[in-house]
C-alpha cells in the first residue's frame, strides 16, 4: 500500500484525536483502597487473549497501527481512479436559471471533457434553452405598473456553445450516514463562446403563443464551479453552478435596424388588415439591407393566426433607443457523466 | 438499513457504477478508519454560531442579516437549534425607480386603479427554532498536507418574524407629479409566522470551531392591497382591498463561525 501517504499519525498521546478511553486489552489499575486481591490480579501476567489483543493493536497496516482503537490516522489518499487521458461525456438534463430577475431560462446541456492531466482538462459545452421567457416578476411589472426591464436586460438566450478549461484542484471523500463512502472533486470551469439571443415582442395571450424577434449572436464568457462525485471508475455525478456572461446590446431585430423598421412601420400604417395578410406586402415597398429579414415581419403567423406585421411596432420600440447591458445568466447544472 | 440497501441497488443497477469498492480487506480497514471514524465528533456538544448574510439576488428589497445560533448536537448527525436574526433592510434602487415612474403617470390619464406589487415586505428580524441534520461527513485535501474535515447539513426552522412594508403604488401625499415624488407612502408593519430552510457546509478548523457557509431561505406569507383607487389614495383617503398572495422567499448567503463547546 505504498500509495498511501501518511501525513500525520496521532499516537496514543494525542489527546485531541483520541477519545479518552482505555484499550480493552489493558488491565485496569486497582482503585485506591480496593481489595488486595484486585491489586494482585493487576500484577498478574496477561492472559493469552489479552496478549493477542495487545499484539493485534500494535500490528501495522501500511505503516499505521490501524487496529489500535486509540489511534486516529489522517491521510491524504491517492485517488483510486485516475482521470488523466480519459474522456468524459456529461449530460445535464435540466439546467434552470438561478438568478432570473427579468428573464427565466430552462435548458439542457452536454459537455465533452478531455482530461489532459489529472487536474486539468479541456471542455466543450453546448446548451439549448428549451424555455426562455420573461420572468414572472417582469410580467407582474407589465401587468400592474406598465413597466418592464430594458430591452438589453430582458434579452433571452436560445442556445450557447462555449469551450474552455476545467481544473480540479481539490479532492476529497465523504461518508453518508457512516455507511456509504464516495470520492469527490471540486471542479472549476472557465470558457468562452457564442450564444444566440432573442427578445419577446408580444406576450402570449389566450391561445396565441408569444412572438419573438432574433437579436443576433453574442460573444459570451463562462465561469463556474461545483462538485463531481465518482461512482465507480466509469461514472460520475456532477453538480455545478455556471455563470454565462454576455454583453447585450439591442440595436437590430431580425437583422433590421431602427431605420429599416421605421420604413416597415410606415408601410404597416398605410395598409389595411387584408393587405397586410398578402405575401410580400411589406418587402415590396421598403428598401432594406441584405441582413434585414423582412419576411419575418410579413405573412401569416400560423401559430397566432394573424399577420406577423403586428410585431413591427414592438420591434421598433426595442431599437429606437438602443440599450446595452452585461447579463449574468447563472444556472444550476446537475447531471451525470460517463468516462471512457 | 432500507435506505442503504436502496442506494446499493440503485448504484449496482448501473454497470460499473458501484462506489469505490475497496480492493482488499486491508483497503477496507483503511477506508473505515480514515473517513468513517470522525476526527471531529460533535455529538453531545453545544455550539454558538454568529453569522452574517447577504441576499443572493435582489428584486424589490435588499437585506443584510446578523444572526446568532445556539445549537445542541443530540447526535453527530442531528441537532436542535435556536436562531435569532436582526436584519438591515431597504428597498432596492429598482423598487424606488418603479415607484417614481409609476407616480409620474397621472391617474386621470390611465391606471386609475392599481394593485400593489408582491414580494415587497422587508424582514427586520426573526426568532426561529428547528432541527439540523448533517448526514454527510468528509474530508478534502486543500493542499498536500492539509486535509480539511467538513460536514454538510440541512436545516429546517419555524418561528416568527418582524416585517415592514412600504407600498410602491399607494401614495398618500403627492409632492410632485412631474418628478414622481411622494412625501407619505403607505407603510405597514406586522409580526407573522415564518419558516426557514438552509443547505450548508462547515469546515472544522479545530475541535472547538468550524467555519460555515450556507444558503438560507426565509419564507413567509405575502400580503398587499389591490384595487387601489389612486385618486382617493393621493387625497389621503382609505382605499384598496387586502389580498393574500403567495409566499415570499428571501434567499441569503450566510457565512459564520461555530464555536463548539
Amino acid at each position: 500500500m505504498s500509495w498511501i501517504v501518511l501525513l500525520a499519525l496521532a499516537a496514543l498521546t494525542d489527546v485531541e484525536a483520541a477519545p479518552a478511553e482505555s484499550p480493552p486489552a489493558v488491565a485496569e489499575a486497582p482503585a485506591a483502597g480496593g481489595p488486595p486481591a484486585a491489586a494482585a490480579s493487576a500484577l498478574q501476567e496477561p492472559t493469552p487473549a489479552e496478549q493477542a489483543a495487545r499484539e493485534r493493536s500494535q500490528e501495522l497496516v501500511s505503516g499505521a497501527p490501524l487496529y489500535n482503537p486509540n489511534v486516529a490516522v489522517h491521510i491524504v489518499q491517492r485517488k483510486p481512479f485516475a482521470d488523466r487521458g480519459l474522456r468524459e461525456l456529461v449530460l445535464f438534463p435540466a439546467v434552470p436559471q438561478a438568478n432570473g430577475k427579468f428573464t427565466q431560462h430552462f435548458g439542457t446541456a452536454a459537455s465533452f471533457v478531455y482530461h489532459l492531466h489529472e487536474n486539468f482538462a479541456l471542455q466543450l459545452t453546448p446548451q439549448y434553452n428549451w424555455y426562455s421567457s420573461d420572468s414572472s416578476f417582469n410580467q407582474e411589472l407589465v401587468d400592474k405598473v406598465r413597466q418592464e426591464g430594458l430591452a438589453a436586460s430582458t434579452l433571452l438566450l436560445n442556445w450557447a456553445v462555449q469551450g474552455g478549461v476545467e481544473v480540479t484542484p481539490l479532492y476529497g471523500k465523504f461518508a453518508f450516514f457512516d455507511s456509504t463512502l464516495a470520492q469527490f472533486q471540486v471542479v472549476l470551469t472557465g470558457g468562452a463562446g457564442i450564444g444566440s439571443t432573442r427578445h419577446l415582442l408580444r406576450p402570449a395571450a389566450g391561445n396565441k403563443p408569444a412572438s419573438y424577434g432574433d437579436t443576433g449572436d453574442k460573444f459570451l464568457g463562462s465561469v463556474g464551479g461545483g462538485f463531481r462525485v465518482q461512482l465507480g471508475d466509469r461514472f460520475a455525478l456532477r453538480l455545478e453552478v455556471r455563470d454565462l456572461v454576455y454583453t447585450a446590446r439591442v440595436d437590430h431585430v431580425n437583422g433590421c435596424s431602427a431605420g429599416e423598421l421605421r420604413q416597415m412601420r410606415d408601410v404597416f400604417d398605410r395598409l389595411t388588415r387584408d393587405q397586410l395578410d398578402a405575401p410580400g406586402a411589406i418587402s415590396s415597398q421598403v428598401q432594406v439591407g441584405g441582413a434585414c429579414q423582412v419576411e419575418k415581419f410579413e405573412g401569416i403567423d400560423s401559430k397566432r393566426a394573424e399577420s406577423r406585421a403586428y410585431d413591427i411596432r414592438q420591434a421598433l420600440s426595442l431599437v429606437e433607443e438602443p440599450s446595452s447591458d452585461v447579463l449574468n445568466n447563472v444556472s444550476i447544472y446537475a447531471g451525470f457523466s460517463v468516462l471512457f | 438499513m432500507t435506505r442503504r440497501l436502496a442506494l446499493w441497488l440503485l448504484l449496482l443497477s448501473v454497470p460499473g457504477a458501484a462506489p469505490a469498492a475497496p480492493a482488499s480487506g486491508e483497503d477496507e480497514l483503511i477506508e473505515r478508519v480514515v473517513v468513517r471514524n470522525r476526527l471531529f465528533d460533535v455529538g453531545g456538544r453545544l455550539e454558538l454560531s454568529p453569522s452574517v448574510g447577504v441576499m443572493m439576488m435582489t428584486r424589490l428589497t435588499d437585506h443584510y442579516t446578523l444572526s446568532g445560533d445556539v445549537t445542541f448536537n443530540l447526535f453527530h448527525t442531528l441537532a436542535v437549534e435556536g436562531r435569532a436574526t436582526v436584519a438591515y433592510s431597504r428597498q432596492t434602487g429598482l423598487a424606488r425607480r418603479i415607484a417614481q415612474q409609476f407616480l409620474e403617470r397621472d391617474p386621470t390619464l390611465g391606471i386609475e386603479r392599481a394593485d400593489d406589487l408582491s414580494d415587497a415586505w422587508e424582514m427586520r428580524g426573526n426568532a426561529l427554532a428547528g432541527l439540523r441534520w448533517a448526514p454527510i461527513y468528509g474530508k478534502i485535501s486543500l493542499l498536500a498536507e492539509l486535509p480539511v474535515h467538513f460536514q454538510a447539513y440541512l436545516s429546517a426552522n419555524v418561528g416568527a418574524g418582524s416585517f415592514h412594508r412600504q407600498s410602491l403604488v399607494y401614495c398618500r401625499a403627492l409632492l410632485s407629479r412631474d418628478e414622481g415624488t411622494c412625501s407619505d407612502w403607505l407603510t405597514e408593519s406586522r409580526i407573522a409566522g415564518m419558516a426557514s430552510g438552509a443547505l450548508g457546509i462547515r469546515f472544522f478548523t479545530s475541535q472547538r470551531g468550524a467555519l460555515r457557509f450556507e444558503v438560507r431561505d426565509y419564507a413567509f406569507q405575502d400580503t398587499y392591497l389591490v384595487n387601489i383607487d389612486r385618486i382617493v389614495a393621493e387625497s389621503g383617503g382609505v382605499t384598496g382591498e387586502r389580498a393574500r398572495a403567495g409566499i415570499t422567499h428571501l434567499v441569503l448567503f450566510d457565512v459564520g463561525y461555530a464555536f463548539i463547546f
